[in-house]
């Protein structure tokens, strides 16, 4: 601190402390303090409380004891002259400012005064109650969605911009080089009024979880968000309890890559909130004229660093927004590779989940009127010319606005590391790399893959070719190690387009056929991710043929590409070895192995039922199953699902007790298409023991647990299976399966 | 002439006035009084009745052959129990007290800060739960006293150093068994006749001081601490300017808190504080001198009057009713002195007595009592004050930094750690730490060897902690104040602002010179500069010692790894193989080394010479003294001075250069 | 149009400032408001044929926005004092919390 930012963060400090006060007596009197408080479908109270105190705040009651511990935690001002240090109680004033702001959202919660109205404000993928609505907190399907990217390092953090830009041009410029590096963008407070909400509202930027702009609020007190946010990551994969408030900052300090970025004049509640920031090891950039923090340890780097707008070199605010960014990142130590891509629009992972009206697009390929396909393979050496981009056939020029063109994207690939089994891994992230590009939709696969490309883009100077560009520089950075040369086939020509997608159409029957024959028995090694090491340190998944990874992101194969990408990195072979018991899925090796990278806390591991030494999980499971005794079954409940189970907890609740690397019989995480796998809890019964599951589930899977449900000898097992629609009590649930007839009920006890 | 006296102002015109009074003061007597060549230098020894022995010019062994390193060597082990005496009977009187207050017998006593109990029940292995803070506290205290008659096994307080150090004592045959032990043993070994083997004499002489640093000063600070409170920082005045000419000024000098403590509760009384009206005083005004002063002004803010050399030169102010003593660093020109005014001099401790003082005995089971009946005749002998000259010098002084505190300021309550510190030191905004310590000595201008090195050290980047009679030199010339950030290196200006703390940091009396201890093994185990004590780029001063705790203090600093520095001359300086052994023999063997010289420019340079080798030896970025000092709000004066609608927000550069 | 200056204490903050403004603008005659929280001042821009500086000042203060209103700050017992926060709640920690290294992922080194 300065003496400055000490003084002002302390004043901030106790005012807010003094508003919280004054707001709970008033809620207390109107409301009572039984009144529920709640954030949006969160399991943990308020998170920010419950991170630092461990008080689990249901009601406004539950805030008292929160006020009085922000009062143990203030202190007067530092004195004009031969003051006392600041440093130690500036930031516990920080620490009090978090927590009465979040009490102050918790009451707001009761009034119905969150999340915040914003009149006009649309959002594409959000937590906010409906149009016009600001998102408010974040909830944890989201949160657990964006786990396993957090994790591996897609997404390196998140940057919390408090205020207002000096210009709507700068405020656009800054978040685009944030979402060129998928940085996560926190948006909150505002100067005289308007708020960096506003100016990219006004520039007509695309807000919402997609796009990875999230605005909180039009306050500073809405920054509590983000903390929130930043203590249930440590809460959620780094399998911490509420209360052990030093191991979850450090968490956040080594492992959550965040910072955040005052935007305009700094008042003394911005000053307070930024103390409890750096307690969380969070640095504070700022575009104005503050004093400076350069002295480091409570962060990594330098405490506050101010680069006044005007004297950041570059002639466009672009530039200079990219010097802004740039070096906001190196304050907070994150090492973040972006691949060049050159095209005429903005790249990166955020624009991944932009979309394309349909009266914004130019043209689109696939869909209802025409059809597109992408096919990957693998050829010679010499069958290839690097970076050679070939468009067969005409471009879009003649196609009317709005119109639809049949698109091939052939890629052919060449290296001495590549194998024939890799072809769909790299196939698959055709998807991801086409959509990073801003203004370019992709949805599907395969023969079946939808591309749109809007009207900006196009007058940006887009081209189809544009599409071989992206995928040759991110095939080249990303797989370079399997990969020495790409070409790329842009294909237009309708003859030439049937003569392909016919070929294409033999290797993606070939690849079904050797995916499905493809056995734990087939093979001699399964693969260990360890990726969530860095969230959740004593976590291992156990990847085989057919049990792919919790997180639903990486099953056999790509654990095979990637060891082969990265010969050290997290996936590692692990020969089975000898089975001990080959029925329920315990290998010696597969133990061995697991002991030595959970560091002892996981001594056996059997993969293939969820009653003895399941597998442990990190924290981004697409889904938990869990045992429910009376119905001698188990429900399987969805990261999408927000509804009551039977269990009596909700996902969010329910993933407290699956995650963090702990090893609890009858709870387990799981990846959605670990249901329709042969090996599915095969020791404990299989699919048939499945008596609930959330109707997301059903509908998202329905041919493939058609499938499954035929290959279990009971085509309609899937109709008996009870979901929320029909059951959310185990009592239900047990009434269902008795009227429809479900075979759990006849099979041997459980417990 | 007085410039060659003092280099504190206040001290200057007190002298004066002495002189034109005709009274006699140590700054006079060590005029006229030469210290003697042979016993400064160590070559005179008086063990047995066949000498004593001068070994001098030709005169190279003693009558019973001893060699000129064996005499020094056993001078300065005698020297080294004689300190590690005084601090461990210090720490033993608090253990009693602890007991006594346990007990329920202390009167006026309370376990001020029960977290402090837990603390240090827990490295004794007390069990806590389910019991009362008197159970443990009786528990802590019995422990306490045992670490002084123990005869086997190891001081329990060597557990907090670094295992590595411990390893190296064991090895070394230096661990400590009990304080008492190792003392009573040093006095027979040093005795006529039995060890003769200078090496093995000096290796005793670390097991003795290690036993005072890591057993009794160490036990002295954290009874002090559960007794008394854990200091924090607090803000206060420094210098004889503090004495007041419309109240009654009791100084309490000495070195223990127990009475003192009584007597800041006593001076405020409301009955005696009315009771001092009644006798035409606005009040009662305490204040202190030598390390009593430095544990009342830790922990309640009692302003210092002064350091060592002080003490006559207070009651030359006529102004003082009452001089409260108790043990170490007494004049017993005191006595004489005060004839010459209305002040009294009271001793408290059976264990000084001065002839010629009053001597008000003081019980620590009737503490509040004494030290109310103490207060009470210095408010009588009021209305028989003179004639009095007060120089109105002050400073501001912020002191009270606990290690505890330290760990706290560098991240609150969530995130104390001694990490900023660690990066600060890595990244070259602070070169290296040093601690300043020690006394006045008569025999070199007051307070100047320890300013002038203080000053060159933090223009360096140097963070400096001080004690003793060195931390009120440092108080009463202004460099506790953390305005002084302005004289430091940018650097150290830099994390001085970040903190909000002077560049001198305040850790207490001469028994805290542990918390510095506990300090570096803290810095060492947080990573970064290295694994042990020695190789963090630290140094230890003492430029003005003056008694033998100065000397057990050096050794168990340079026995934990620390390159210590002593000013004046050196009570060795007669062998050159004693003189050796001390500096590179102890390097070799425990990383630290003592060493002697008289002039603070050889102080300073070694010091920095030594900060920079061992930040090469750990691999640390060189030091540069313009790399940093960017940051805080000095930059931004120019703006912060303009009206708020004149400010550009959105531009610096119009009001830094650069 | 004239313009008024007003110095709000109680403007420390941008939730303030909303308010202040939604305040302010439903006043009729105001015609531009600069409510600066950093600087405590809300800057205004009326017709003076419609609306007066004193109209404007009074629906401030009415709001709680009152140029002579100073928020209070509590005050703390000192740090020597026993009811202080450091003697009821601060730990004493006088090593090295290894949860810092081993965090750190540094641990290894050492």
């Amino acid at each position: 601190m300065s003496r400055y930012i000490a003084t002002r963060a302390l004043r901030g400090a106790n005012l807010i402390v003094n508003e919280f006060d004054a707001l709970l007596q008033k809620a207390l009197q109107e409301l009572g303090p039984d009144k529920e408080i709640k954030f949006t479908n969160t399991a943990y109270y308020l998170p920010t409380i419950l991170g630092y105190t461990g008080i689990e705040v249901s009601n406004i009651g539950g805030l008292k004891p929160v006020l009085e511990h922000c009062r143990t935690l203030l202190h007067g001002l530092p004195s004009n002259k031969t003051w006392l240090p600041y440093l130690g109680e500036t930031l516990d004033a920080g620490v009090a400012t978090l927590l009465a702001e979040e009490g102050i959202m918790g009451i707001r919660f009761a009034y119905g005064l969150e999340p915040q109205k914003m009149p006009g404000l649309e959002l594409t993928g959000s937590s906010a109650p409906g149009p016009g609505y600001l998102n408010g907190p974040i909830d944890d399907i989201q949160l657990r969605s964006w786990g396993i990217q957090l994790v591996d390092g897609r997404m390196p953090g998140f940057a919390a911009l408090i205020g207002c830009a000096k210009t709507n041009q700068a405020a656009v410029e800054i978040v685009r080089q944030l979402q060129q590096r998928n940085i996560l963008i926190f948006l909150s407070g505002n100067v005289n009024g308007r708020s960096v909400i506003h100016q990219l509202m006004e520039e007509g930027v695309e807000m919402g979880y997609d796009t990875y702009i999230v605005p909180f609020g039009l306050d500073t007190i809405s920054t509590v968000y983000p903390m929130g946010f930043a203590t249930r990551s440590a809460l959620t994969f780094g399998g911490m309890k509420g209360g052990q408030a030093r191991e979850i900052l450090l968490y956040n300090k080594y492992r959550v890559f965040a910072f955040a970025l005052a935007l305009g004049e700094v008042d003394d509640l911005k000053y307070a909130t930024a103390a409890g920031a750096i307690t969380y090891g969070f640095p504070v950039l700022a575009d104005t004229v503050i004093p400076e923090i350069r002295p480091t340890g409570i962060t990594q780097y330098e405490h506050v660093i101010s680069m006044p707008w005007d004297d950041i070199e570059g002639e466009t605010d672009a530039e200079k927004a990219a010097r802004f960014v740039q070096r906001a990142i190196e304050v907070r130590g994150v090492k973040i590779k972006i691949t060049e891509v050159p095209i005429p629009v903005p790249y990166g992972s955020a624009f991944e989940g932009e979309r394309v009206r349909k009266e914004d697009m130019r043209i689109e390929f696939g869909g209802k009127y025409s059809r597109a396909f992408e096919y990957l393979r693998m050829v010679d050496l010499d069958e290839v010319e690097d970076h050679k981009i070939e468009l067969i056939g005409p471009d879009f020029s003649d196609v009317p606005v709005g119109g639809a063109m049949d698109l091939g994207i052939v890629v052919e690939v060449a290296g001495r590391k590549m194998q024939e089994d890799f072809e769909p891994v790299l196939e698959r992230q055709i998807h991801y790399f086409i959509n990073g590009a801003s203004g370019i939709q992709h949805i599907g696969q395969r023969d079946i893959a939808w591309i749109r490309i809007n009207k900006a883009a196009v007058d940006k100077g887009f081209n189809l070719k544009h599409f071989g560009e992206i995928l040759y520089a991110r095939l080249h950075s990303d797989f370079g190690a399997i990969v020495d040369k790409v070409q790329v086939k842009i294909i237009t020509d309708p003859d030439v387009h049937a003569e392909w997608l016919a070929k294409a159409r033999v290797a993606y029957d070939y690849r079904n056929k050797r995916l499905s024959e493809m056995t734990d028995e087939s093979v001699e090694e399964f693969y260990s991710c360890t990726l969530c090491q860095s969230f959740a340190p004593d976590h291992v998944c156990v990847i085989s043929p057919e049990r792919l990874g919790l997180c639903g992101a990486y099953n056999w194969l790509d654990c095979k590409a990637s060891h082969q990408i990265n010969p050290t990195g997290p996936n590692q072979p692990i020969a089975k070895g000898r089975a001990i018991d080959e029925w329920r899925g315990v290998f010696e090796n597969v133990n061995a192995f697991v002991q030595q990278a959970s560091h002892g806390s996981v001594q056996s591991v059997t993969m293939y039922s969820i009653m003895e030494t399941p597998m442990t999980s990190c924290g981004c499971f697409e889904c938990i199953m869990m045992i429910l005794p009376l119905c001698n079954g188990f429900m399987i409940v969805s990261r999408e699902d927000p509804s009551m189970t039977p269990a009596g907890m909700t996902f969010s609740t329910l993933a407290g007790m699956a995650g963090g690397g702990l090893q609890t019989p009858g709870v387990m995480g799981h990846g959605k298409y670990f249901i329709v796998s042969r090996k599915f809890i095969r020791a404990d019964g299989g699919l048939k023991r499945i008596v609930w599951m959330s109707s997301f589930l059903k509908e998202t899977m329905a041919e493939e647990l058609k499938e499954a449900a035929i290959r279990a000898g009971d085509p309609d097992l899937i109709d008996k299976i009870a979901d929320e629609r029909v059951a959310t009590t185990e009592e239900e649930v047990l009434a269902y399966l008795e009227q429809v007839g479900h075979p759990a009920l006849a099979m041997e006890p459980l417990m | 002439m007085a410039g060659t006296k003092s280099i504190d102002p206040a001290a200057l015109e007190m002298l004066e006035v002495a002189q034109a009074a005709g009274l006699d003061t140590a700054f006079d007597r060590a005029e006229r009084v030469k210290p003697c060549p042979i016993g400064s230098e160590g070559a005179c020894c008086k063990i047995c009745f066949m000498g004593p022995c001068r070994l001098v010019g030709k005169v190279t062994e003693g009558v019973c052959g001893a060699t000129l390193a064996t005499v020094a060597a056993r001078n300065f082990a005698r020297m080294v129990a004689g300190g590690a005496s005084a601090h461990s009977d210090h720490g033993r009187d608090l253990a009693f007290t602890l007991i006594a207050v346990a007990k329920g017998e202390g009167q006026g006593y309370q376990i001020r800060d029960v977290a402090k109990l837990y603390a240090v029940a827990e490295y004794m292995g007390i069990p806590t739960t389910g019991r009362t803070k008197e159970e443990i506290a009786l528990d802590v205290g019995t422990k306490a006293l045992e670490q002084f008659g123990q005869q086997r096994g190891e001081i329990i307080y060597t557990k907090r150093a670094t295992a590595k150090r411990q390893q190296r004592w064991r090895e070394l045959g230096l661990m400590p068994r009990g304080v008492d032990r190792e003392v009573v043993e040093t006095l027979h070994r040093t005795h006529e006749g039995v060890d003769l083997d200078p090496e093995n004499i000096l290796d005793q002489a670390m097991r003795t001081a290690l036993a005072d640093g890591w057993g009794g000063s160490m036990l002295a600070t954290d009874l002090s601490d559960i007794l008394f409170g854990t200091p924090t920082p607090l803000q206060t005045k420094a210098n004889l300017g503090v004495l007041k000419d419309d109240e009654v000024n009791i100084i309490i000098h000495g070195h223990e808190p127990t009475l003192s403590e009584m007597i800041v509760v006593a001076t405020q009384d409301p009955e005696l504080i009315e009771y001092a009206k009644s006798k035409g005083a606005k009040g009662i005004n305490l204040a202190g001198i030598c390390c009593t002063s430095n544990e009342i002004l830790m922990r309640h803010g009692i302003p210092p009057a002064g350091n060592f050399l002080h003490q006559e030169l207070a009651v030359m102010t006529g102004a003082v009713e009452a001089m409260v003593v108790d043990v170490q660093c007494i004049m017993q020109a005191l006595a004489s002195l005060a004839q010459n005014f209305h002040t009294e001099l009271i001793t408290t401790s059976p264990k000084a007595k001065i002839p010629g003082a009053i001597h008000m005995e003081f019980d620590e089971h009737r503490a509040l009592d004494s030290a109310k009946a103490i207060v009470r005749r210095a408010i009588d002998n009021y209305p028989n004050r003179g004639k009095t000259h007060i120089p109105g010098f002050t400073n501001d002084v912020v002191a009270g930094f606990s290690h505890e505190y330290l760990r706290y300021m560098q991240g609150g309550y969530y995130r104390g750690s001694f990490r900023p510190l660690n990066d600060a030191i890595i990244a070259g905004r602070i070169r290296g730490l040093a601690g300043v310590v020690g006394c006045n000595n008569a025999r070199v201008p007051q307070d100047e060897g320890i300013i002038n090195t203080i000053r060159e050290l933090i223009r360096n980047d140097v963070l400096v902690v001080v004690t003793g009679c060195a931390a009120h030199a440092s108080g009463k010339h202004g460099y506790l104040s953390p305005e002084m950030m302005m004289n430091a290196g940018p650097g150290l200006r830099e994390v001085c602002e970040a903190i909000g703390i002077p560049p001198v940091l305040h850790l207490g009396s001469c028994v805290d010179n542990s918390r510095i201890l506990t300090v570096l093994t803290q810095v060492a185990t947080e990573g970064g500069v290295g694994q042990d004590i020695d190789e963090i780029p630290a140094v230890g001063i003492c430029p003005e010692y003056m008694c033998e705790k100065a000397i057990a203090i050096g050794t168990y600093a340079v026995a934990s790894g620390i390159y210590t520095l002593f000013g004046v001359e050196s009570p060795v300086a007669a062998s050159e193989e004693v003189t050796r052994l001390i500096s590179e023999g102890w390097e070799k063997k425990v990383g630290g080394k003592l060493e002697f010289y008289p002039d603070w420019n050889d102080i300073v340079r070694k010091s920095l010479e030594h900060i920079d080798k061992k930040r090469a030896a750990l691999g640390l970025v060189e030091y540069d003294p313009t790399r940093y000092g960017q940051s805080g709000d000095l930059p931004l004066a120019a703006f912060f001075a303009l009206p708020p609608e004149e400010r550009n927000l959105y531009s610096r550069k119009a009001y830094v250069q650069g | 149009m004239e313009k008024v200056t007003f110095h709000l204490p109680t403007l420390w903050a941008d939730h303030h400032v909303l308010a202040v403004r939604e305040l302010l603008q439903q006043i009729n005659g105001v015609q531009d408001i600069k409510a600066s929280a950093m600087d405590q001042r809300v800057e205004i821009q009326y017709d003076p044929s419609v609306v007066t500086a004193e109209v404007l000042a009074s629906q401030l203060a009415q709001a709680g926005y009152d140029p002579t209103r100073v928020p209070e700050l509590p005050t703390y017992p000192k740090r020597i004092d026993d009811a202080s926060d450091w003697f009821r709640f601060q730990e004493r920690i006088t090593v090295t919390d290894m949860r810092d290294l081993e965090m750190s992922g540094d641990f290894r080194k050492y």
